[in-house]
């Protein structure tokens, strides 16, 4: 069983207001710059890149629209985490660390897994990039799981 | 106590739910990938269907792998020989009324279904008859004409219309008309005619399911409609279910292996991989009808075709004389009798992927449209870039790269490209089928004893249409030491065109009106001598003929817009034919010199009237099939 060691009512200390300001700082920032890569996507539609739009690039505009949807959702996640955490302050140092650094993590490696799995595809396998799916999956997994128990244990 | 509980089983249900879908995905077999719309319809019941068996899974299973390939295939005419009829898919206008056989049809569109119309001529004339309704539920073709199929009623046995649509006329024609039949015969039209001819070729893994001693039973069945990844890379089902495991497919990926349990015919040796292509791009017959009605064909790509059905080498529906294939389609049987194909060297054996590459690369600029229409290669070689360069010769024959030495062998300028076009001399257009002339595939050299022998015109003559035989035996001997062939008077005298198109048989006279309009042979020939031939050939007996003579007239400005309707009245005929005939003669009036006897002009530039009339009287009337 994980512990818990503040209750929910308690104010956020200066190190779950550092987490919070770290948190939005990296989600604003990483939204920024999945939106531009979206901004990015829609020219290459604009002026149609054959390379992006022509039906043989099917596997590459997938990913790449995946690198684009999953970077931007996670910058939301990171501002949802910041307000979970100011919120909901219950959680654990140590596992807050852990959730964190796994969720900076995956927002970098599952993207990126989608995005570099765009280059060098084989016909409708992704390219080697691909790989680090797996691995931001399961950061992923563990990341939401801590969140999701500490949220339970401040009912 | 219950947050605990929500805690440990939330993340057990999602383990539990990866687990299920991972043991679910490797339980099941590659058919799941059949869950397509098409298949989860109800199937019909008054045509051929799609049914997947034997290994087969379909184009749209091989998309998920392989999506640059099936984009080209998708954009290939194989893909759409024979097609569900859809709004979509009929290239017709809709709304149109159409005459045919007494009948007046008009197409329309009903929700997802396309269905003709049909009343009777002299009854919509009285006003009194409601219209017939017939749903359209197959189409053939979509390259240069579409016919289409209507349930007889009587199991999945279909029937054609009796018309068709030429795609480059933007108009129909009774279905008679595209074929170099006798007038008045065409077998096409019979009931079951797709069933159990058609979809040899034009469906993959077709079964015609034909009850032979009760023809009203057919329950015909095919893997896929048209021509499609399997039927030349053979049932993927095994190859599916082998690379659904991510870990195969990127061994596979990162060694550069060829795929397992799959045919590529580039892989195959040079006679396999031909016999892909031969498989229907040949005349073969099965040794047993019953059996492949029932199963299917025996043969998969891989397979020794030769082994597996008989290889037809003659027959005049098909074959000149000398055993050369005659009728487009064929072309594997033009394959097989050349030297190149039958090399004792097979890494020197050419193929048909030589010249054709079926998938599209993604460096060829060309527009999709041109690479479908034959499917050829393109080279890049300098000055001879393009889709029909000689550097697909010279990929063995690399003597002839140097423009030098292909000079002196051709004896041709080298500004004049077409007589440096390796093609033009050694594939001649002496083969038919689809209203036009088509390359031969049977590598050879230009003979005047050949054409002697068996009346296909030689390649010098199909672009010196003014020349006769006796000028290109001299111009052979001289240049190719090719012994002279005795020749009577006429072949000395008289152009070997104006022979074919005025004394030749239904085949050569059709290949004579093609050329009549070939450019090449234009420019060489020179054009204003051709009219009286080709008004000729307006009133020739067979449609196609005459559709060809018609082509050939309409590349004279003055005669593009005649109104000829090569399927019309003998009157309709004879009016333009009489049309042309009057203003070529006009147009020459008060003109000095331009004679030529060769071919039958005067010293004052006149039709040698006599001569004509005379060689029209020769004309081999015997009853000529080419049965495309």
């Amino acid at each position: 069983m994980l512990p818990v060691t503040e209750t929910a009512t308690s104010p956020c200390s200066s190190d779950c207001q550092g987490y919070v300001r770290r948190h939005l700082r990296f989600g604003w920032w990483s939204l920024l710059v999945f939106l531009t890569l979206g901004i990015l996507l829609e020219s290459f539609h604009g002026f149609k890149a054959a390379w992006f739009v022509n039906v043989d690039q099917e596997t590459r505009r997938l990913l790449w629209r995946l690198a684009h949807a999953h970077g931007t959702f996670f910058a939301l996640v990171h501002i949802a985490f910041a307000a979970t955490v100011f919120l909901m302050p219950a959680l654990q140092l140590g596992l807050r660390r852990a959730a964190s650094w796994c969720l900076m993590a995956v927002s970098i490696v599952l993207p990126s897994g989608f995005f570099f799995g765009g280059f060098g595809v084989y016909g409708g396998d992704p390219g080697l990039g691909i790989f680090l799916l797996p691995v931001g999956a399961v950061m992923l997994f563990i990341a939401v799981f801590i969140i999701a128990w500490g949220a339970t244990a401040n009912r | 106590m219950a947050r605990y509980r929500i805690r440990i089983f939330v993340p057990v249900v999602i383990v539990a739910l990866w687990l299920g879908a991972i043991v679910m995905h490797y339980m099941t077999d590659a058919r799941v990938y059949h869950d397509t719309v098409a298949a989860r319809a109800e199937p019909a019941t008054d045509r051929p269907i799609e049914f997947q068996e034997d290994g087969y899974v379909t184009s749209r299973t091989c998309k998920a792998c392989h999506p640059s390939q099936y984009s080209s295939w998708h954009a290939s005419y194989h893909r759409k020989m024979t097609q569900v009829a859809t709004p979509d898919v009929i290239l017709a206008p809709f709304g149109k009324p159409i005459t045919s056989k007494g009948k007046i049809y008009e197409f329309i569109k009903r929700d997802a279904q396309v269905l003709v119309q049909v009343t009777d001529s002299e009854s919509a004339a009285k006003g009194d008859t409601e219209p017939e309704e017939l749903q359209v539920v197959m189409t053939t073709g979509s390259h240069h004409y579409q016919a289409f199929w209507v349930p007889t009623g009587k199991t999945r046995k279909v029937k054609m219309l009796p018309f068709s649509y030429h795609i480059a006329d933007q108009r129909f024609y009774d279905s008679e008309g595209f074929f170099l039949f006798p007038p008045g015969i065409f077998p096409l039209l019979s009931e079951g005619q797709w069933n159990h001819t058609c979809s040899y070729c034009h469906a993959t893994g077709p079964k015609a399911r034909v009850d032979f001693s009760d023809l009203d039973q057919m329950d015909t069945r095919v893997a896929e409609f048209g021509i499609a990844c399997e039927s030349c890379h053979g049932p993927a089902e095994e190859h599916v279910r082998f690379y659904r495991n991510p870990r195969n497919r990127y061994f596979a990926h990162l060694n550069d292996e060829p795929g397992v349990n799959i045919v590529d015919p580039e892989d195959l040796t040079p006679r396999l991989s031909s016999q892909v292509c031969g498989q229907c791009h040949g005349i073969t017959s099965v040794p047993d009808r019953d059996q492949w009605s029932q199963d299917g064909f025996q043969y998969r790509p891989g397979d020794d075709l030769q082994k597996l059905r008989k290889i037809t080498r003659s027959g005049q529906q098909y074959f000149w004389p000398d055993g050369m294939i005659r009728v487009s389609g064929r072309e594997y049987n033009g394959l097989i009798n050349t030297p190149c194909y039958t090399h004792e060297d097979p890494s020197q054996m050419m193929t048909c992927l030589h010249c054709h590459k079926m998938h599209r690369d993604a460096d060829d600029m060309r527009p999709v449209q041109q690479w479908a229409d034959d499917q050829l290669q393109i080279f890049t070689e300098p000055g001879h870039a393009g889709p029909q360069s000689n550097q697909a010769c010279t990929q063995c024959h690399e003597v002839y790269e140097d423009p030098q030495a292909l000079v002196q062998h051709t004896h041709h300028d080298q500004s004049i490209e077409s007589a440096n076009n390796c093609y033009n001399c050694h594939m001649p257009h002496t083969t038919w089928g689809l209203l036009k002339a088509i390359r031969s595939h049977t590598i050879d050299s230009p003979s005047v004893s050949t054409e002697l022998a068996t009346g296909r015109p030689n390649a010098c003559n199909i672009c010196h249409l003014d020349k006769t035989l006796q000028w290109t035996a001299d111009h052979l001997e001289s240049r190719y030491d090719i012994a002279k062939p005795k020749l009577n008077e006429e072949q000395q005298t008289i152009a070997a065109s104006v022979l074919a198109v005025m004394k030749g048989d239904a085949g050569q006279r059709a290949l004579g009106a093609w050329r009549m309009g070939w450019a090449p042979a234009r420019e060489a020939s020179g054009t204003d001598w051709m009219a009286p031939f080709l008004a000729q050939l307006l009133e020739d007996p067979y449609h196609a003929v005459r559709k060809a003579a018609s082509n050939s007239l309409a590349k004279f400005p003055q005669f593009a817009e005649t109104g000829f309707d090569y399927m019309g009245s003998a009157d309709h005929l004879a009016a333009v034919r009489r049309l042309v005939d009057d203003a070529w003669l006009a147009e020459r009036s008060g003109r000095v010199g331009g004679g030529d006897p060769t071919v039958l002009m005067t010293d004052r530039g006149h039709l040698m009237q006599h001569v004509f009339e005379y060689l029209l009287r020769q004309r081999d009337n015997r009853p000529v099939f080419l049965n495309e």
